[in-house]
């Protein structure tokens, strides 16, 4: 126990040392705007700041570009409750109660809400990974690579079937984003694969690139034209009008609670993210109320249980990717791959080796959602004004930045018609209905699948069996297998995802 | 609310199916290996041949007419929109291709303001006032920020 609280010092030493608070603030205030602002999303808006953080210290830079994506979860419900258009889609479950609760002019409460049950579902979370992620990194210290395939399998699956469309599409959709993993080098023997004699592509797509194109720039191509609605006014917001009522204080807190515990476990999770975890919590509120039919109509319950989910599962993410090195979600994923930018190897290992960066940056969540608590309730004004930007104003300023940002993150004009021609793929795929995340899951992890793929039959001389051998790597599979029979059968998935 | 079509829906399998046979192709033009040393053929074969199995699955799944629930948002990015329109691919396409040619050539400045013209045509509603506005503080704030601020290596003016 003492070890633990001498951990909390060293994290505490680091989070609030003045570069680190600095970086904290500059990440959920980024968060907060690109949350708030409908048509940037915090992946778009991490791969934007990662070649930014290049000459930062590694530990800062983290900071910085996780507060990016918790303070986008804040953000993305302002949009969802006064425009009922979210401002980032893991809030678009918001809506459905966020509005009509505005509309009754109720604004100031579903705000403040929203706000306070973040706060809540995040801490939560984090006090989940402060426990849980020690202890599975000890476990992982014994996973040898046939364990590693199967447990990314697993996330792969978890991640391309639990979504709400077609599980078929969110398959092929991973199996596409590996298949771009394997240009450029082969790591077993320097042959150089689907290069296509393009010696940019020696190393394979930029991450960056490849993030920016199928978030960013499809998202603005697709948003370019569409309606914009005027946010609603609200004028001077007074704290009073703010703060639930007994009788509403006491509708929230158990769907509060149910919506942590959910969010956790969908966020904890490899593979799924923020979004299946608020879709899963509304459906359980639905599910369990005495008044269901109170739910699309303004019930408190229904922005609860999801705000505090999504948060919750944000930081829960953090569990497989800082025990595992295996990302939680695709957002952590890009940090992932910043975290291997920056020369550190996330593993099991890093825990041990790194005491100060894991500490300091979990330290840093708590940190930095104060802020963002201090940042969404007194200051609300100041992000709805922001809502009041035209889309056409904003959407050529936001194209320099990624131009600029993936052009600098290489030095390499060549990049910059990467990210066009995945920005055109990722439009198409959005008017097909085919889903991007996993395709930036699948990219990030289908080289490590392949290197534990190999080394795993290398190591057992050649036979499959090793990975249904050893109990753990089998238990993955069977649980990987759940996902995809559940695919393959529709009520069963109906009834997982409740509706 | 994307609209489905049949047509668009075995279209969009299609294209599925056909890149996962292209890459199956592709790939057996690399060293397949063996069980006990896989090539770096295997596993592209596999990823190859999975792909394009899947897009006969989603065929077969549109032929049987699934549906599933269409309120479970994505984990990134708005909802889709519901059609293909040109103008705005096309307007992004030539000021991004504008603004990688210009930027090792005439620098930052140029590149910044051609994108933020050009892209802005994809909106038919511009206002041009605003919009040179827009490009003439990217163009300032871009130059104090990126290169002055942030030190990134791109040039001002003129080329690298």
């Amino acid at each position: 126990m003492s070890d633990f609280a001498a951990n909390i010092m060293i994290g505490l030493g680091k989070a609030l040392s003045g570069e680190s608070l600095l970086f904290c603030f500059i990440g959920v205030t980024v968060g907060t705007v690109v949350g708030v602002l409908p048509g940037i999303g915090p992946l778009a808006a991490i791969s934007l700041a990662l070649p930014m953080t290049y000459y930062l210290d590694p530990t800062a830079a983290l900071i910085m570009l996780a507060g990016i994506f918790y303070g986008a979860q804040y953000g993305g419900s302002t949009a969802s409750i006064l425009l009922n258009l979210p401002g980032t889609a893991t809030a678009a479950i918001t809506c459905l109660d966020g509005y009509p609760l505005a509309q009754k002019g109720k604004a100031p409460l579903a705000l403040f809400v929203t706000a306070i049950n973040s706060f809540i579902g995040s801490s939560f979370a984090i006090v989940l990974v402060m426990g849980f992620a020690p202890l599975i990194a000890e476990l992982a210290l014994e996973f040898s690579s046939a364990e590693y395939f199967s447990v990314m399998l697993l996330g792969l699956i978890a991640a391309s079937t639990m979504t709400a469309g077609s599980p078929f599409k969110g398959l092929a959709m991973v199996i596409f984003g590996i298949a771009l993993g394997l240009v450029g080098t082969d790591v077993n023997t320097g042959m150089f694969r689907f290069n296509f004699g393009i010696l940019e592509l020696a190393d394979g797509f930029s991450l960056v690139a490849l993030a920016m194109g199928l978030f960013g720039v499809a998202e603005i191509i697709g948003n370019i034209g569409s309606p914009q609605g005027t946010p609603m006014k609200l004028g001077h917001i007074r704290f009073k009008e703010m703060w639930p009522s007994k009788p509403e204080w006491k509708k929230i807190w158990a769907p509060t609670l149910r919506g942590s515990v959910i969010g956790s476990f969908v966020g904890a999770l490899p593979g799924t993210g923020p979004g299946i975890a608020s879709l899963m919590a509304y459906a359980t509120e639905k599910r369990l109320s005495k008044n269901p039919e109170e739910f699309g109509k303004g019930a408190l319950e229904g922005i609860s249980a999801p705000e505090a989910a999504n948060n919750a599962s944000v930081q829960a993410a953090f569990i497989p990717t800082l025990s595992l090195g295996i990302p939680g979600d695709a957002v952590v994923a890009v940090l992932l791959g910043a975290m291997i930018l920056h020369g550190i190897t996330p593993g099991p290992n890093l825990i041990n080796e790194q005491p100060e960066m894991f500490w300091g940056l979990i330290i840093s969540f708590w940190v930095g959602n104060l802020m963002l608590l201090v940042l969404n309730i007194p200051l609300i004004g100041l992000w709805v004004k922001l809502l009041s930007i035209p889309y056409n104003i904003l959407y050529p300023a936001i194209l320099v930045f990624i131009c600029v940002g993936v052009y600098s993150s290489d030095n390499n004009a060549f990049d910059v018609f990467v990210v066009l021609g995945f920005g055109v793929v990722g439009y198409l795929m959005r008017i097909f209905d085919y889903p991007a995340m996993p395709v930036l899951l699948g990219f990030i992890l289908g080289p490590l699948l392949e290197e534990h793929f190999r080394r795993a039959l290398l190591l057992s001389r050649g036979h499959l069996t090793t990975f249904v051998d050893r109990p753990i790597s089998l238990a993955f599979l069977l649980l990987g297998f759940a996902f995809l029979a559940a695919a393959f059968l529709p009520s069963l998935r109906k009834k997982v995802t409740g509706d | 609310m994307t609209l489905h079509t049949p047509t668009r829906d075995y279209s969009a399998a299609a294209v599925v199916t056909a890149f996962g046979v292209g890459l199956a192709a592709l790939s057996s033009t690399y060293p397949l290996g063996s069980m006990l040393r896989p090539g770096p053929g295997f596993f592209p074969l596999v990823v190859g041949l999975l792909i394009a199995g899947l897009g006969i699955v989603i065929a077969v799944e549109t032929w049987f007419g699934t549906r599933y629930a269409d309120e479970g948002p994505p984990d990134e990015g708005t909802p889709a929109p519901a059609r293909f329109a040109i103008r705005p691919v096309l307007a992004v396409f030539v000021g991004m291709i504008a603004f990688a040619l210009l930027v090792d050539r005439a620098g930052y400045v140029a590149a910044s303001i051609a994108l933020v013209f050009i892209s802005a045509l994809g909106e038919p509603r511009s206002n041009w006032l605003t919009v040179a506005a827009v490009a003439a503080f990217m163009a300032l704030f871009g130059v104090l920020l990126f290169i002055w601020g942030l030190g990134l290596p791109v040039n001002a003016f003129g080329p690298r």
